[in-house]
């Protein structure tokens, strides 16, 4: 478990001052979720629009389905690895003003930054889901050609991602409150 | 609330919530949740999943992840360091010969792929280094990169181009086909200027190494099969547009096909790197892709609130000849670049420019090069510089952002050149589209 | 009491139809004296235009105008109602089906459910098809790859052999252009014309039977209930009016460019009344099938079967 987690970007430091608890295992789930949906999510993307196209080109018969599950495969990747991002710390931040800052001022921020962040994906989580139920009580479908259930599907990823990423933030929080206390 | 104070109002929150270093992409998104509380009440953040459902649902977007696929795929490769060696060893004899191989490497690699990150983040890992390494002035190798890589997005294909052609409803091929000679003017407008400072200052732009200068003739022409390959995939990633064989998304997943092929050409193919390409391409696109959800929630609330109409009614009230509009267009862009990402100035932007661009009676085939222009500037200026980001990401670990933005600027003054020549001399994008349509 | 409402359209900014949307909010305010005051946002504003339902639902806009086909996912009647494939040939009988013969009843009838209230209808007129290649015949649409707008339109064409396509509408003027597809299915002439796709596509089925749908113009049912019966009557006006404001102008709009366009060489087919027969058949038998999807979609079609009948469009 441990190496797992040392894997996962957390160092020795931040294990040893904190428990393994739940929250890391979100971030491990978070992490296998992400490298796994991703490998999984843009084959599949590639290959299909590459075969859509040679059956329409060479065989004159497109897929009914390959658009609709290109567009749902990449949309729930999207939403989903959310959270892997902000494991990983690659969500884009603009920090030029933030590094000049002294070092404790930049710990404080660092609570602060998780806290608002936190604001908004609840709720992304909370009207995500005023968005997807209505759409998963009807089972909604997309009425075209293929006519599945990728509506449904992608309302219900909007709530599920900011889930994801607002316990990844709590993970990231307890980190960053450790810190914080630790300096003080 | 009135159109300035929602306005003030947005930028002021945005600057706060930047300075404590929070993501951007939730940075823009709270900014939309408090506009929303403080004028339409609870219900309205509704907007929020709302508008991320319909950009989840965008096909064009589709493009993204295959580009992305298939820069990394170009670097493992292998093709890239070969291109750039050849073009440094027969520019070898030029004082700041290797930023202009750098240079002509760019501008090879803008015709493969259509966004900037994976163009960047590959000149940085092979370029870079080689310019370290002899010496090279730093801010001017960073400055080299960050403006060349961005010609991704400018030479086709271009993501950016093909989301304007969606946007304005005009012939992406004619994009693509107009974007080419601006593309170039750019791209010779860095190599000039690179060629003059080194003159100017020797120091910046130390000769080649003597193994370099005195290969035999014979052996610098054989360099010249590392141009096969990537001229092969160039031709098959724009030959399936132009045959008809794929629409503009669609492109971006034959050009994938295209490099998965010159991987195994090259002896380069396992499994393992195929996960890792794949995981890289994961990360970077929902990444991007939650930038886009932020900047798209700001730009509905906004709209919402009446900010789109006191911006239009700004720019239509000025007394202004047409081609002041269309300054004051650019410099809106440029203004707006500095802060936001290119989808979110498109979705806020072109629905009010598109339009009074057509009554002006302008060609929005030209407009569209110009947007695409100015998109290059706001890749490279602070404080929201993509190009800057992805540099740093792969850059040694004392290079800092602040150094980067440093070194980009003569670089945005020749961007802000090359946009004035094509508004100057609109006949630049209509050249090639005339002679091909 | 008076009203700010904030109505989002499926149009984009300043097109024609954009533009009649913007007259009818004017109208409006004339004729209720300022009571009513509607902002006319264009397309995508501030939702997409596939989530305005929600968004009125929701509160986020106070209504919408748009068509009601984009809801087929929620209830398949929404299709039949929405534009059935195949069925009129001029507006007057769509709009006389939708306000005098029960169309407009059952319409409120399927937003019901989504406490939403349709006001009334507008139609944008018959679209036009525009080709790369001459089809004198619906036979004549063997093995064509054409792009088709999501509903029953695939099946129909598919029926007389052409290989239907499924793609985002963001690509078509480039598939078109570069002849990935050779036809699409879009707008109106004149809405084709101003995209370009006439530069392209030297063919045009035109007028052409296949399409003619509606776009709502629907507000909140809590909001439409709580209004004076005088403001209801006179919104109900308003949108007739609107109805027939834009009919005309695209009516106008699509017999300039008719004119222009066969200046330019471009090639307009009107198919014979035998040839719009036959295709108005292969559209029934898909109604038919595509009405079992639902019960109230079997409805839609039952009253609209029997009104075609009594004004002679098909036999029994
Ligand atoms: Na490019
Ligand atoms: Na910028």
């Amino acid at each position: 478990m441990a190496r797992s987690l040392r894997r996962a970007g957390l160092s020795n430091l931040e294990l040893a001052s904190s428990k393994v608890a739940a929250v890391e295992y979100i971030s491990l789930f978070n992490r296998k979720l992400g490298e796994y949906g991703s490998i999984a999510a843009y084959f599949a993307v590639f290959v299909i629009t590459v075969y859509d196209v040679a059956m329409r080109y060479f065989f004159q018969a497109p897929t009914v389905w390959g658009l609709e599950l290109v567009i749902a495969i990449a949309a729930v990747h999207y939403v989903l690895a959310g959270a892997y991002v902000l494991g990983e710390d690659k969500h884009v931040r603009i920090d030029v003003i933030y590094q000049t800052l002294p070092q404790r001022a930049q710990m404080v921020l660092d609570v602060v930054a998780i806290v608002l962040s936190m604001i908004f994906l609840a709720v992304v989580a909370y009207y995500g889901a005023k968005q997807a139920l209505p759409a998963i009580r009807s089972g909604e479908t997309s009425g075209g050609g293929w006519n599945s259930h990728a509506p449904m599907i992608m309302k219900a990823a909007i709530p599920c991602g900011a889930t994801l990423m607002i316990l990844e933030c709590i993970s990231r929080l307890k980190l960053a409150v450790g810190r914080l206390s630790h300096e003080w | 609330m009135s159109g300035e104070w929602l306005s003030l109002l947005t930028l002021g929150l945005l600057l706060v919530l930047l300075v404590t270093g929070m993501p951007l992409a939730f940075a823009t998104g709270l900014t939309a949740v408090i506009l929303t509380l403080s004028t339409f009440g609870p219900n309205a953040l509704y907007l929020i999943p709302s508008r991320m459902l319909t950009l989840m649902g965008n096909y064009a977007l589709i493009a993204v992840p295959m580009f992305v696929l298939m820069g990394c795929l170009l670097e493992k490769a292998g093709i890239v360091e070969r291109l750039f060696h050849a073009l440094h060893v027969w520019s070898g004899r030029l004082r700041g010969g290797l930023a202009v191989g750098t240079l002509l490497t760019s501008t090879i690699l803008a015709a493969m792929v259509g966004i900037i990150g994976a163009e960047i983040v590959v000149l940085g890992l092979v370029c870079l280094p080689a310019m370290l390494a002899r010496k090279y002035d730093r801010g001017l190798a960073l400055g080299v990169i960050c403006s060349g890589g961005s010609l991704g997005t400018l030479l086709p294909p271009s993501i950016v181009l093909i989301v304007y052609g969606l946007v304005a409803q005009v012939s992406i091929g004619e994009l693509f086909l107009a974007a080419v000679l601006p593309g170039l003017l750019l791209a010779g407008l860095y190599i000039a200027y690179v060629v003059v400072i080194c003159y100017l200052h020797p120091e910046k732009g130390p000769l080649a190494d003597a193994a370099d200068l005195d290969m035999p003739i014979g052996e610098k022409v054989a360099l010249g099969r590392a141009l096969i390959l990537p001229l092969l995939l160039i031709g098959v990633v724009l030959g399936s547009l132009y045959t008809g064989i794929a629409t503009p998304t669609e492109t971006a997943g034959i050009g994938v096909l295209g490099a998965l092929i010159l991987v195994f050409v090259n002896g380069k193919f396992s499994f393992g790197m195929m996960g890792d390409v794949l995981k890289q391409t994961g990360s970077t696109v929902a990444m991007l892709t939650w930038v886009f959800f932020g900047a798209s929630a700001l730009v509905g609330i906004y709209t919402l609130g009446g900010g789109t109409s006191f911006l239009q009614g700004m720019i239509t009230d000025l007394p202004l000849p047409p081609l002041g509009i269309v300054v004051v267009m650019m410099l809106i862009l440029i203004v707006l670049g500095a802060f936001i990402d290119w989808i979110g100035i498109t979705l806020l932007t072109m629905p009010i420019f598109v339009p009074i661009i057509r009554e002006l009676g302008y060609d929005p085939i030209w407009f569209g090069i110009l947007f695409t222009m100015n998109m290059q500037i706001s890749y490279l200026t602070p404080p929201f510089g993509p190009a800057a980001f992805y540099l740093k990401a792969v850059a040694p670990p004392d290079v800092t952002l602040g150094e980067i933005f440093r070194s980009v600027v003569p670089f945005v003054l020749l961007q802000v050149l090359g946009l004035a020549i094509v508004l100057l001399f609109p006949q630049l994008t209509q050249f090639l589209p005339a002679m091909m349509g | 009491q008076d009203y700010n409402w904030s109505i989002q359209s499926l149009w984009q900014a300043g097109t024609a139809t954009q533009q009649s949307f913007e007259r009818f909010a004017e109208d409006v305010a004339k004729r209720t004296d300022g009571q009513i005051k509607i902002r006319a946002l264009p397309a995508d504003a501030v939702v997409g235009t596939a989530e305005t339902l929600e968004a009125v639902q929701m509160g986020v806009l106070d209504g919408e105008h748009n068509a009601p086909a984009y809801w087929t996912g929620r209830e398949p009647g929404f299709a039949i109602l929405g534009g059935l494939v195949g069925a009129y040939q001029t507006t007057q009988q769509l709009l006389d089906y939708h306000y005098d013969n029960g169309g407009l009843e059952l319409l409120q009838e399927a937003y019901e459910p989504f406490g939403l209230y349709p006001i009334g209808v507008t139609t944008w007129g018959a679209e036009s098809l525009p080709l790369l290649k001459p089809v004198e015949h619906p036979s004549d649409f063997k093995g064509m790859k054409l792009r088709m707008s999501k509903g029953m339109f695939s099946d129909v064409f598919a029926s007389f052999g052409a290989v239907p396509i499924e793609m985002a509408g963001t690509e078509v003027y480039s598939a078109l252009d570069k002849g990935v597809v050779d036809g699409a299915d879009w707008g109106t002439l004149s809405m084709n014309e101003e995209l370009g796709f006439h530069d392209i596509a030297k063919y045009a089925i035109y007028p052409s039977v296949h399409s003619m749908s509606i776009a709502d113009v629907a507000i909140r049912k809590e909001v439409w209930d709580g209004l004076t019966p005088e403001l209801q009557k006179t919104l109900k006006e308003a949108v007739r009016a609107f109805a027939d404001d834009m009919a005309e102008t695209m009516a106008k709009k699509d017999a300039e460019a008719a004119e222009k366009l066969r200046a330019e060489g471009v090639t307009l087919i009107d198919w014979s009344d035998e040839d719009k027969k036959a295709f108005r058949a292969a559209a029934i038998d898909v109604w038919k099938a595509y009405a079992t999807r639902s019960p109230f979609a079997q409805k839609a079609l039952d009253s609209q079967l029997a009104y075609m009948k009594k004004i002679g469009l098909i036999d029994e």
